[in-house]
């Protein structure tokens, strides 16, 4: 009894965090020419990764472009120097690009996706006590598709915009029927218990605009000025256990209500500007500056209320639990600087080979852990490399190109030590960093 | 989306079921504990998660000693006030696999009974460390706080007095007779004794465990505030500490104090408050660490690699007939998974 009791408290009490949740393009990057560039394209992208990185590139394309590609990501991240086994974000990637021209104002239409290969979204909290990878548990663990459409009024000048889909999940669970606690003897076992589940989960969607500008003053530099909006999506959980509690010499009827709000995902508002140079012929060097509004992240830690009715003497049953609290997490904007190098060898006519390298820097934007929450979290170091191979006009069926590239990125997490305020914490002093491997290959067809 | 709900039994306030939670809450092993389970107890005829109970026996303000001192699960011995035949006092049980204590006590006579003119009538609480190859024991009785001390854990000499009394100097004590004490050894030459008072805790300094300075100031643990309809499990009373130093994982030293607290309702839980270090103020976890109910009380917490034993003292049962104390047995942290003791 005192257990039904003890676990029906455990509910009550429940205050429960969940990893912020994001799209992959925002973690890990989107196309391979992309990534490798360290993400710095927001000047110099035209293929289907342009949806993320500069919807206004979409116009910049040659002709009609498609892709297809996959992308690995391996976690190393370790807590207390134990592996935080951090699952693999992993799945399928591409798009098209569709120029065309309306009043001989060329536009182009443009779709990107990221999908899973194992699922399509996943809901998890847990329990908050336990440090969790804030930023990487969970975050990339969904279906990312995007929209875009793009014009170029002027030679000088591209604009675009459009949506960007997450899939999002929520659901609520009845309980009903009757408990049976085990015994000691062996005569009575929980499994004995008669209940009935009722489980109603929606798969929903979040969107969000974004909007990029691209200003071409010449064929050797470019800037860009790129907004993609925030977007969250609050999870709803409501559980009813209504039955009686079966402890052999006496059956005591039970109710118990939750309601538990938690912030699921959220995407933080992002500006983007950046720059594309070409100084000597094949060689170009890109620079972004992003600014990510992380400070408007509200707490991840879910608000619940509950109420328990069981016809105990109030001293077999546990102190009241107030509603768990919500605090701001105080997490801080941050400015990525982001730069990439590409340089396009030529061996042959109609044959590219380019060679990219990029650095990307983010800074931490979770404050110091030293009180009752844990989100685990370091700054990161991206290095990223990256090759391929341009065909041009590689057959007759073939009017434009065929593109293979590939990509390598390593982030790099240093060590960050939580020190806590109080001796009394249950979870205590730890330390977290570790490193995350990621690589990928995109297919490319262009038509002209 | 079942799978998502089933994590909302994970909780800070108290321990979650086996088979969640991650080994690196680097504290996991301070708590919260849950009750051990019936394959972690190989006495089948008890209820669990109990250790030692008999409704005639009353067994009643324990400690643990682990015998072994290796950092594995061996012997443990249990000191315990009980009324069996040959009177009440203080007894000891030895089990070989510190989880289930036979009924008979080992020696079967008292290793301590009242026998100085300063003890009166009784003898208990009883608190018990392993202190240069000796056995210490601090034990309460009508005249202060006594200290018996043996070489096998069976006959005990005692010292001729009280090793602290009552103070009319310590104001908030306000004269009246120290009890439930908790010995805490810093290092050869700094001993720590915490006691209680008029429901609060207090501290008290020595070189040598033997004679005690009482450190200055109020009590160092009282019992919380909180409003009538919202009391906290300790906002009526604290006492029972027992107390023993770890280090964080970033090697910070760290004094725990686990406490039995109780509220003007009733209820009754045990608590644990902690320093950084071996001196100052503590500060009180943000829960209980053992469940609110069933009249718990004189804690003992004992680590072992992989996870740490909690004994306690608490009611049998809610019904009528399970209204005597017995010790009960909770482990931390609540994924951990205790080894079979050997045939």
């Amino acid at each position: 009894m005192r257990r039904a009791a003890a676990a029906a408290v455990l509910l009550a009490g429940a205050a429960l965090a969940a990893p912020v949740r994001a799209n992959p393009a925002d973690t890990f990057g989107l196309g391979s020419r992309s990534t490798a560039l360290g993400g710095a394209v927001s000047a110099d992208v035209h293929d289907f990764s342009a949806g993320y990185y500069n919807p206004s590139g979409l116009a910049l394309a040659g002709g009609t472009d498609l892709s297809l590609g996959y992308m690995y990501v391996s976690h190393q991240l370790r807590l207390n120097g134990h592996d935080s086994q951090i699952d693999p974000v992993r799945g399928l990637m591409g798009g098209i690009v569709a120029p065309g021209s309306v009043a001989k104002i060329p536009f182009a239409f443009g779709i990107a996706t990221h999908v899973p290969d194992e699922r399509l979204s996943r809901a998890r909290t847990v329990d908050p006590s336990v440090p969790v990878w804030m930023l990487y548990d969970n975050r990339s663990q969904l279906l990312y598709l995007t929209a875009n459409l793009a014009i170029r009024p002027f030679k000088w000048l591209a604009v675009g915009g459009g949506m960007t889909f997450l899939a999002a999940t929520k659901g609520s669970f009845d309980i009903s029927g009757t408990a049976v606690l085990p015994d000691t003897l062996g005569k009575r076992s929980e499994y004995d218990s008669r209940l009935r589940h009722e489980v109603d989960a929606d798969l929903t969607a979040v969107r969000y605009p974004e909007f990029g500008v691209t200003i071409l003053p010449s064929d050797r530099f470019s800037a860009a000025l790129v907004y993609r909006g925030q977007a969250e999506l609050n999870l709803a959980i409501d559980a009813k256990l209504k039955g009686k509690v079966d402890a052999g010499l006496v059956t005591v009827p039970a109710q118990y209500a939750l309601e538990s709000q938690t912030l699921d995902a959220f995407i933080p508002r992002q500006v983007v500007l950046g720059t594309s140079t070409q100084p000597v012929e094949r060689l170009r060097v890109n620079l972004d500056v992003v600014w990510v509004q992380w400070s408007a992240y509200k707490s991840p830690v879910s608000y619940s209320v509950t109420s328990l009715d069981v016809p105990l003497p109030k001293s077999l049953l546990p102190p009241a639990t107030k509603p768990s609290a919500r605090t701001a997490p105080g997490f801080l904007d941050r400015f990525v600087p982001r730069v990439g190098v590409e340089y396009r060898f030529e061996p042959l006519q109609k044959l590219e080979l380019p060679v990219r390298a990029g650095y990307a820097f983010e800074r931490s934007p979770v404050p110091d852990q030293t009180g009752t929450t844990n989100f685990a979290d370091t700054d990161r170091h991206i290095l990223s490399l990256g090759t391929g191979v341009v065909l041009d006009h590689p057959g007759a069926v073939l009017p434009g190109n065929l593109r293979f590239d590939v990509d390598a990125q390593l982030s790099i997490l240093p060590t960050r030590v939580t020190l806590k305020d109080s001796p009394a914490d249950f979870t205590g002093d730890y330390h977290a960093g570790g490193t995350i491997l990621a690589g990928g290959a995109t297919l490319s067809v262009g038509f002209k | 989306m079942l799978a998502a709900a089933l994590p909302l039994v994970g909780c800070g306030t108290l321990a979650a079921p086996a088979g969640d939670g991650n080994a690196v809450r680097p504290n996991a092993h301070a708590g919260p504990f849950r009750d051990a389970t019936a394959d972690e107890l190989p006495d089948t005829v008890r209820k669990v998660p109990y250790v030692l109970d008999d409704p005639n026996a009353n067994y009643r303000e324990s400690v643990a000693v682990d015998l072994d001192g290796t950092g594995s699960l061996g012997r443990v011995a249990l000191y315990v006030v009980a009324d069996l035949a040959p009177g009440t006092g203080i007894y000891r049980f030895v089990s070989a696999h510190g989880r289930s204590f036979g009924k008979k006590p080992d020696p079967a006579r008292p290793v301590l009974e009242p026998g100085a003119a300063w003890e009166g009538s009784f003898v208990g609480r009883p608190d018990v460390h392993v202190i240069g190859g000796k056995i210490w024991m601090l034990y309460q009785a009508a005249g202060g706080i006594g200290l018996a001390r043996s070489d096998d854990g069976r006959t005990f000499t005692r010292e001729p007095g009280p090793v602290l009394g009552p103070d009319p100097a310590a104001a908030w004590e306000g004269g009246k007779t120290p009890g439930a004490p908790g010995l805490l050894k810093v290092a050869d030459d700094d001993f720590r004794l915490f006691y209680a008072v008029d429901d609060r805790i207090g501290e008290a300094r020595s070189s040598d465990g033997v004679t005690w300075k009482r450190a200055p100031g109020g009590p160092l643990l009282a019992p919380l505030a909180g409003s009538d309809a919202d009391a906290p499990f300790d906002s009526a009373s604290v006492g029972d500490p027992y107390a023993l130093l770890a280090t964080s994982a970033e090697g910070r030293r760290i004094t725990r104090v686990y406490y039995a607290g109780g509220n003007a309702d009733g209820q009754r839980g045990i608590g644990m408050a902690a320093r950084f270090g071996v001196d100052g103020p503590l500060t009180r976890a943000t829960a209980p660490v053992f469940p609110v109910a069933l009249d718990a009380r004189s804690p003992t917490v004992l680590p072992f690699s992989g996870f740490t034993l909690l004994y306690l003292t608490q009611i049998e049962g809610t019904a009528s007939t399970q209204d005597y104390p017995a010790v009960a047995l909770g482990v931390a942290p609540g994924n951990a998974s205790i080894p079979a003791p050997s045939p």
